[in-house]
């Protein structure tokens, strides 16, 4: 067990590193990152003196080893526009952004289970078909004609919730919904697929033989054993619903770190980008590892691996 | 027999072959694409009006359909006066060509990683693999807002980024395949028989895999689209004034509590092409290959 979570834990180490070379590389694209970290417009002494300040003359290892030792204490530079750290207005956006994917992925993982369930129970019903006709639409809409269609029908037609802005939980709804469909979608078709060849199972017919109700029998015997690969995709669906929510903030002005860093990148506030890159990294793969760790505890057949 | 005679035989017994296979083939889903195909490619010519022709004086006219449209513009005008229809006809190649040169690209870097890594195992493979996870945990669309941000937004820029997050989901895949088809006979008895590593990758391993290859490609043309359209929507992708359908959308909200249909019209396009893609591509799965079921 604990070999299995040291190990995971080198995978998520070595991860991280991976992400922050990958991240440090594109800034040097350019060939020189003081051009793209100065204020825009500034004179050529300021940026001969971040020059020196960064040691952008020094062997590119050792200014790597200054990214990361900087990084690792929560020094990520200051913004260009806010002239805070950068650092501070990502946690600042966090929280938003976490109550939007964590709302949305709440609504997706329960329709997207109850709807891959029910289809499971008569494959081939009116309900397989709508569900099937439901998730397929979900994959192909892109998630802002979505956000448009819902403002189009609950703003400008029927006026009952805001466009913009964030308060109310009404603010909430339809960033929240346009979010869930596309993921609802893959989770209805895997828990679908994953109750379909769990119901084929012997000890679901020695159930059914031995007199358990039916609810019972899908909610129990079958859905408990669905489960693995139904949280392996959940899981994933987070970081898709993750990716979503830059779009659907910055369609509703949602100020998370979605909308902080499509401003950044509009406004050429590189910090402020790369710390959004850099940190929403790091959270994927913490995500990533604890997701792994929780396995060890649902599927005892892992820790002997 | 006659050599004559047996070339009719071999076109007759070909054509009822090829009606068979394409049997049950989703006709509407490949009208679709053929449209999206010609438009793409031919879009400059067939638009009734310059794309980029500013008229303020005609500027947010509704379609056709609708009352106060014209004829002359049948879905209406931008907000610049711009001709929506020839907007979306030339809007058409980009989304082709970004779709297309990714696919190219991801398909190419992906099997080639699936291949090597699968085939030779061993540190090569862990090492291959690694970068594979590396990516797939990054935020591709947060990452895309560096690389504009660094190097500015434009479709080559788009076509590096994309192509950079699609081939690690194919050398997940492939290497599946890959592991799998090593086991074979035919294998192991290329190599008693002598044949270079090289030589079984490229003339015993590759071909098998070619069918998934092509699945998860039609599946992922769809979601390049996506991608493309959510990153010009977010204003890194196509640079104005150069018509693209996520950007046109993107334009649009701002007018639409007035001119509502100016955000839809282009995502309509996108949900048609999106949605044909993946229904070709889902029959083309079952068609070529009743087992695979993954993506």
């Amino acid at each position: 067990m604990w070999r299995y979570i040291l190990k995971r834990l080198l995978q998520a180490v070595i991860c991280i590193l991976g992400v922050s070379v990958i991240i440090f590389m594109l800034a040097r694209l350019t060939g020189d990152p003081a051009l793209l970290m100065a204020p825009f417009g500034s004179p050529v002494e300021v940026i001969l003196a971040l020059r020196e300040k960064w040691g952008l003359d020094l062997p590119i290892i050792v200014q790597y080893w200054r990214f990361i030792s900087n990084a690792v204490q929560g020094d990520l530079g200051l913004s260009l526009r806010f002239g805070t750290p950068v650092i501070t207005l990502w946690l600042d956006r966090l929280p938003n952004t976490m109550l939007l994917a964590g709302v949305s992925f709440a609504i997706a993982t329960v329709a997207g289970v109850f709807g891959g369930v029910t289809s499971s129970v008569k494959p081939g019903g009116w309900f397989d078909k709508l569900g099937k006709t439901v998730a397929f639409l979900g994959i192909s809409v892109p998630v802002f004609l979505t956000a448009i269609v819902l403002i189009i029908i609950f703003s400008v037609n029927l006026r009952w919730l805001p466009v913009y802005g964030t308060g109310t939980w009404q603010h909430l709804i339809m960033p929240a919904f346009a979010l869930a469909w596309a993921s609802s979608a893959g989770q209805l078709r895997l828990t679908r697929s994953a109750m379909l060849d769990v119901l084929d199972a012997e000890y679901i017919k020695m159930a059914r033989v031995k007199g358990v109700p039916e609810y019972k029998v899908i909610a129990k015997h079958a859905l408990k054993n669905a489960s693995i690969p139904i949280i392996t995709m959940a899981a994933l669906q987070f970081m898709v619903l993750f990716s979503g929510t830059v779009i659907i903030e910055f369609i509703f002005a949602w100020p998370g770190i979605g909308w902080l860093a499509v401003e950044g990148a509009r406004n050429r506030d590189f910090p402020v980008v790369q710390a959004c890159a850099l940190m929403t990294s790091v959270l994927f793969i913490t995500i990533n590892l604890a997701v792994d760790i929780l396995y060890a505890y649902i599927d005892p057949r892992i820790k002997y691996q | 027999m006659k050599i004559g005679s047996s070339s009719r035989v071999t076109r007759y017994a070909s054509w009822p072959r090829i009606r068979k296979s394409l049997k049950g083939a989703p006709w509407f889903p490949l009208v679709i694409l053929v449209l999206f195909l010609v438009v793409g490619v031919f879009g400059r010519h067939l638009a009734p009006h310059d794309p980029l022709n500013i008229n303020v004086e005609i500027r947010l006219l509704p379609p056709f359909f609708m009352e106060g449209g014209s004829l002359q513009y049948l879905l209406g005008t931008d907000h610049l006066g711009r001709d929506v229809l020839s907007r979306l006809i030339v809007g058409t190649g980009v989304s082709l060509q970004v779709s297309l040169v990714v696919i190219a690209v991801a398909a190419s870097i992906g099997a080639l990683v699936a291949i090597v890594a699968g085939y030779l195992g061993g540190w090569v493979d862990t090492i291959l693999m690694r970068l594979v996870d590396i990516i797939m945990s990054m935020p591709w669309i947060i990452i895309a807002l560096v690389f504009a941000a660094v190097v500015g937004a434009g479709v080559r820029n788009i076509i590096i980024i994309l192509s950079i997050f699609a081939w690690p989901g194919y050398a997940r895949v492939l290497r599946g395949e890959v592991l799998r088809i090593k086991q074979g006979d035919f294998v192991r008895l290329a190599v008693v028989a002598g044949a270079g590593k090289a030589r079984i990758m490229l003339r015993h391993i590759f071909p098998n895999i070619v069918n998934t290859l092509v699945v998860i490609s039609t599946l992922q043309v769809g979601s390049i689209i996506l991608a493309e359209a959510g990153l010009s929507f977010i204003g890194v992708g196509v640079p104005p004034p150069q018509p693209a359908w996520g950007a046109m959308a993107a334009n649009g909200v701002t007018y639409i509590f007035t001119q509502w249909w100016l955000a839809l019209l282009p995502g309509v396009a996108i949900v048609l092409v999106v949605m044909s893609t993946n229904l070709l591509g889902d029959w083309l799965r079952i068609r070529l290959d009743p087992k695979f079921r993954q993506l």
